[in-house]
C-alpha cells in the first residue's frame, strides 16, 4: 500500500498535513490544537475539555443540534478528546463525503459559546466528573499525576473539579478560547482516501480568515520528587497500585527504546510483569506503559490486585522496575519489536489510526516519520539503547498512589 | 467487495475464508462451543478457568516457551469466554500465517493443562469477578443480561465464586476434552490469506475427529421486572433491556435501523432528548444484539441519584415514543450511518474475522459487505414504521446500581 506524505501552511499559520493513501476505503480528518490542561491558570481548571463540549454546541451557521445532524447526514463517526496537551476534533467518512466533513468541522472550530447552553453542559461535565469517579484506576492516577507534577501545569485534572467546573464563567471561557484556539497553534491531519490539494484549498477558504495570536506553551520545568500516598474509598473490592516515574518526551529520540522497555517490563502478554504476577495469579492486572509529553515524559505503572496480596504484590513490582537493566538480551528485545511491529501493522490499515498518529505527532516534532521509518527506529533499539535508557531514566523519584478500603 | 470462502472439513468444522486486498495483517475468529451456558451448573465459571490456563503451556511447550514462541511472530491473541462459546482471537501479519496458526490451534486443543496453573488460574478468574464489583458500569450491564435472559442464557461469563473456589483439575480438564471440539466450531480468517493455504492448515491443525458437543435448549422467557442493586457509588447506574426480534427474523436490520434512530449518532434522540436538551447525564445509548433465536434492546445512562428518575423516565419515554415512527431525515441519517460504519469495519481484519463468525453461528452463514449493504437498502420508512407500530417495546427488564431505588412502575 503506497503513501504519500503531503503539507502545507496557511498563509495565517494553520498548518495542513496529510498522508495520501489511493487505496484506502476511507478518509479521516482532525483538527489538532495544541491546547489542554497543561495551559490553563489554575483558576480555569477544566476549562479546556469544558470548551471541547462546547464546540459541538453551534455556531453563527449551525445550531448544536445541526452540527450533529450534518455529521450523522454523512454517516461519519466523529468525536474529540482533551489531553493534557492536545485537544482535538475529527470525523472518520466515506472519501465523498469528506468535503461535508471538513466543512462541519471547520465551522465548530469557530463556535458560539453561548451562555445558556454554557450552564446546560455544565451539568453534562459535573455528571462526567461523577462517572469517573466510578473509575478506581482513573481516581488513583488523577491523584498521582498531581503528586507527580505537583507545582507544574502537568499535574492538572483534565475534567477540572467540582468546585473549578462550577466557579467557571462563559467569559471565561471566550477569553481562552480566543487566544489559545488560533490558525497558528492548530495542525490539521488528513489520512487515506484524501485529494489533497482540493483540501487544502476547501481550508484556506473556510478558516483562511482566523487570526493569528502568537499563542505559546509555557516550558517552565518539572520537578518530580518521590511519594507515596494512600488513598481509600469505602466502596472498593480490590487494591489498586498507580505509579509515575519519568520517561523521554515525545522530543526525545529514545522514545522508541522507551516504547520498547515498557512493553518489555508491562505488556499485558508475556512481559516481565506478566511473568511475575499475572502468570502465579498474584495480580490480575500488571502493566507499565510509556505516556511521553511536550519536553517531559513518564512511564505510567498500574497494577490491581486482592487487598491480602497488596505488599507482596507492589514489592515484586518495584524490584521488577528496579532490576529493568538486568538480564537483557536481544532476543527478549526482539520478541518485543515484533508485537510492536503488529501494532503498528494495524494502525496503519486503518485511515482513523494513522490520522490521530500523524496529529499527535506533528503538534510535538513538527516532523513526519513513515511507517517504514518507524519500524526501522524500533528496529535499531537493542540492549545498549535500553542501558542507556535506564540510566537517564532508572525509575526513580516515582510516585506510588495505593488506593484500596479502608 | 470481498467474497467469502465457505468449505466444511469432513470433522464438521466449518473454516470461512475472506481475503482482504492492501492488508499485511490476518484476523482470526475461533469459536468453540464452550460458552457459559454450557457449563454444568456446579462448574459455573470453569470456562473462565479453563480460558486462563489455555496460556499455561501448549502443543508440548510449557507456559514461556509457547508464549515467548508467539511473541516472536508478534501475534496478538486471546481466550474470551461468551453465552455460547469460548472465542479465541488472534491477529498476526499474514507474511507468517505458517508458524502463527499452529501456535494458536495448538492453545486451543493442545493445552497442557498442568496441576500448577489451577490455583493461579482459579485465583485470576476470582479476581475478575472481584474487579467487576468496582466498575458499576460494567457491572449493571452484567447484572441486567442475568435479569433479563435468565438462569442459563444470561449467566455470568466471569462464572460464580462459589463455584470457581470448589474447581478440581479433572473438572477443567473434562471441560476441555467435551466442549473444546473443532468438529463443532467455526475458524473464520479475514485479511492477508488465502483460500487454499488456510484450508490446507485448517484441515491439518484442527481436523481431529471426536464427538459432537451440542448447544443446550433455552426455553425461558425474557425476565422483565425491575432489580437494584446497592452500592455507594457516585453515578446512578442505569440499565434496561426489552425483547424483540433475534439476527435470523427477517426484520432484523428493521430493528437495527430502529436502534440506529434512538442512539446511531449524536443526532439520535436518545443522545438528543437526555443530554443534549436536558443536561441529565454523559453516557446514554441504546444497542441491538442478539442470541440464538432471541433479540434484545438493550439501554444505559448513568446520572447523579438526584436527577436519576428524570433520566429514566426520558429513556423510557423515548423508547416508548419511537413506536408511533421515524421521520424520513432520522431514517436516512440511521441507513447511511449503518452503511458507513460496514465500510469501516471492512478495513478491520479483525472485526471481519469475528462478523463472519458470528454470522455463521447466528444465521448459518456469513454475510459479505455487500449484502449486508443491500438489507439495509431493502428497509423502507414505511415498513419501518409498520415495523415499529406492531412492535412496542414490553416486558422491560429495568436494573440499577447506586446509592438509591429508583420507583419503577
Amino acid at each position: 500500500m503506497a503513501v504519500t506524505f503531503e503539507q502545507t501552511t496557511l498563509d495565517n499559520g494553520l498548518t495542513i498535513i496529510g498522508e495520501v493513501n489511493a487505496s484506502a476505503h476511507t478518509a479521516a480528518a482532525g483538527f489538532f490544537v495544541k491546547t489542554g490542561t497543561r495551559d490553563e491558570p489554575i483558576e480555569l481548571m477544566g476549562v479546556s475539555h469544558f470548551l471541547e463540549h462546547m464546540m459541538f454546541k453551534g455556531t453563527s451557521r449551525r445550531t448544536a443540534a445541526e452540527v450533529n445532524i450534518d455529521f450523522d447526514r454523512i454517516g461519519a463517526q466523529y468525536n474529540a478528546f482533551t489531553h493534557q496537551e492536545t485537544t482535538a476534533y475529527w470525523a472518520h467518512v466515506l472519501p465523498h463525503f469528506l468535503p461535508d466533513a471538513l466543512d462541519i468541522l471547520a465551522d465548530i472550530l469557530r463556535p458560539a459559546l453561548r451562555e445558556d447552553d454554557f450552564t446546560m453542559e455544565k451539568n453534562v461535565i459535573l455528571e462526567e466528573i461523577g462517572m469517573y469517579a466510578d473509575r478506581p484506576f482513573w481516581v488513583a492516577y488523577e491523584h498521582a499525576m498531581e503528586r507527580h507534577f505537583d507545582g507544574h501545569p502537568l499535574a492538572y485534572r483534565i475534567l477540572g473539579t467540582p468546585q473549578s467546573i462550577d466557579a467557571l464563567t462563559a467569559e471565561q471561557m471566550r477569553d481562552y478560547f480566543a487566544h489559545r484556539y488560533c490558525p497558528d497553534n492548530i495542525t490539521l491531519a488528513l489520512a487515506g482516501r484524501v485529494d489533497f490539494d482540493r483540501c487544502v484549498d476547501q481550508i484556506a477558504s473556510l478558516c483562511g480568515s482566523w487570526k493569528p495570536t502568537g499563542a505559546q506553551r509555557d516550558y517552565r520545568a518539572t520537578a518530580p520528587t518521590d511519594h507515596i500516598d494512600n488513598l481509600t474509598d469505602p466502596k472498593l473490592t480490590r487494591h489498586y497500585l498507580v505509579g509515575i516515574a519519568n520517561g523521554p518526551s515525545r522530543q526525545d529520540e529514545r522514545r522508541y527504546a522507551g516504547l520498547v522497555l515498557s512493553q518489555l517490563l508491562g505488556d499485558a502478554d508475556g512481559s516481565r510483569l506478566y511473568w511475575e504476577l499475572i502468570d502465579p495469579g498474584l495480580a490480575d492486572e500488571a502493566e507499565v506503559t510509556l505516556h511521553p509529553f511536550d519536553h517531559a515524559g513518564t512511564f505510567l505503572i498500574y497494577a490491581s490486585c486482592s487487598p491480602a496480596q497488596a505488599e507482596r504484590v507492589e514489592e515484586i513490582l518495584l524490584r521488577t522496575l528496579d532490576t529493568a537493566g538486568e538480564r537483557l538480551t536481544e532476543e527478549e528485545i526482539t520478541r518485543v519489536k515484533h508485537k510492536l511491529e503488529t501494532d503498528l501493522t494495524l494502525e496503519q490499515e486503518r485511515p482513523a489510526g494513522r490520522m490521530m498518529a500523524l496529529g499527535n505527532g506533528w503538534l510535538y516534532t513538527g516532523e513526519y516519520r513513515p511507517m517504514a521509518e518507524e519500524l526501522a527506529k524500533l528496529e535499531a533499539v537493542d540492549a545498549d539503547a535500553l542501558a542507556e535508557l535506564l540510566s537517564e531514566f532508572p525509575f526513580t523519584p516515582r510516585t506510588l498512589v495505593r488506593l484500596t478500603h479502608p | 467487495m470481498n467474497p467469502i470462502h465457505h468449505h466444511r472439513l469432513d470433522n464438521g468444522l466449518t473454516l470461512l475464508v475472506e481475503p482482504m486486498a492492501d492488508v499485511a495483517s490476518v484476523g482470526m475468529t475461533l469459536l468453540l462451543p464452550a460458552g457459559a451456558c454450557t457449563e454444568p451448573q456446579q462448574q459455573h465459571g470453569v470456562g473462565a478457568v479453563l480460558s486462563e490456563m489455555l496460556f499455561r503451556g501448549a502443543g508440548g511447550m510449557d507456559a514461556r516457551a509457547h508464549c515467548q514462541a508467539m511473541d516472536l511472530l508478534g501475534i496478538k491473541r486471546s481466550a474470551e469466554v461468551h453465552t455460547y462459546h469460548t472465542r479465541i482471537g488472534g491477529i498476526f501479519l499474514g507474511r507468517r500465517i505458517e508458524q502463527a496458526l499452529p501456535l494458536l490451534a495448538d492453545l486451543a486443543l493442545r493445552p497442557a493443562l498442568p496441576d500448577s496453573a489451577l490455583q493461579p488460574c482459579r485465583e485470576l478468574a476470582l479476581q475478575a469477578i472481584d474487579a467487576l464489583e468496582d466498575e458499576p458500569q460494567q457491572r449493571v450491564i452484567e447484572e441486567l443480561r442475568r435479569a433479563h435472559f435468565g438462569p442459563v442464557l444470561g449467566r455470568s461469563t466471569l462464572g460464580d465464586r462459589r463455584t470457581i473456589g470448589a474447581l478440581t483439575l479433572e473438572q477443567v480438564r473434562h471441560h476441555h476434552a467435551v466442549r473444546f471440539v473443532p468438529g463443532s466450531s467455526i475458524l473464520a480468517l479475514a485479511g492477508a490469506v488465502d483460500f487454499d493455504t488456510a484450508r490446507q492448515m485448517a484441515e491439518q491443525l484442527l481436523g481431529d475427529t471426536g464427538d459432537s458437543a451440542p448447544l443446550p435448549d433455552d426455553h425461558a422467557q425474557p425476565g422483565g421486572g425491575y432489580k437494584h442493586v446497592p452500592a455507594d457509588t457516585t453515578q446512578q447506574h442505569i440499565a434496561l433491556a426489552y425483547p424483540t426480534v433475534p439476527l435470523n427474523h427477517p426484520d432484523a436490520m428493521t430493528q437495527r435501523l430502529a436502534v440506529a434512530v434512538l442512539s446511531g449518532g449524536m443526532s439520535g434522540r436518545l443522545f438528543t432528548e437526555v443530554r443534549e436538551k436536558r443536561g441529565l447525564c454523559y453516557a446514554v445509548f441504546a444497542s441491538y444484539s442478539s442470541l440464538l433465536n432471541r433479540g434484545s434492546v438493550f439501554a444505559y445512562a448513568g446520572t447523579t441519584t438526584a436527577r436519576a428518575p428524570d433520566t429514566l423516565a426520558v429513556l423510557q419515554r423515548e423508547l416508548q415514543r419511537l413506536s408511533d415512527g421515524a421521520k424520513e431525515d432520522e431514517f436516512e441519517r440511521a441507513r447511511i450511518g449503518l452503511k458507513s460504519r460496514l465500510v469501516m469495519q471492512g478495513e478491520s481484519t479483525s472485526a471481519r474475522a469475528a462478523a463472519i463468525a458470528s454470522d455463521q453461528f447466528l444465521l448459518g452463514r456469513p454475510r459479505s459487505l455487500d449484502e449486508i449493504e443491500e438489507e439495509i437498502d431493502a428497509v423502507s420508512l414505511d415498513a419501518l414504521n409498520a415495523f415499529l407500530a406492531a412492535h412496542r417495546p414490553e416486558q422491560f427488564t429495568v436494573l440499577s446500581i447506586g446509592p438509591e431505588p429508583l420507583e419503577v412502575d
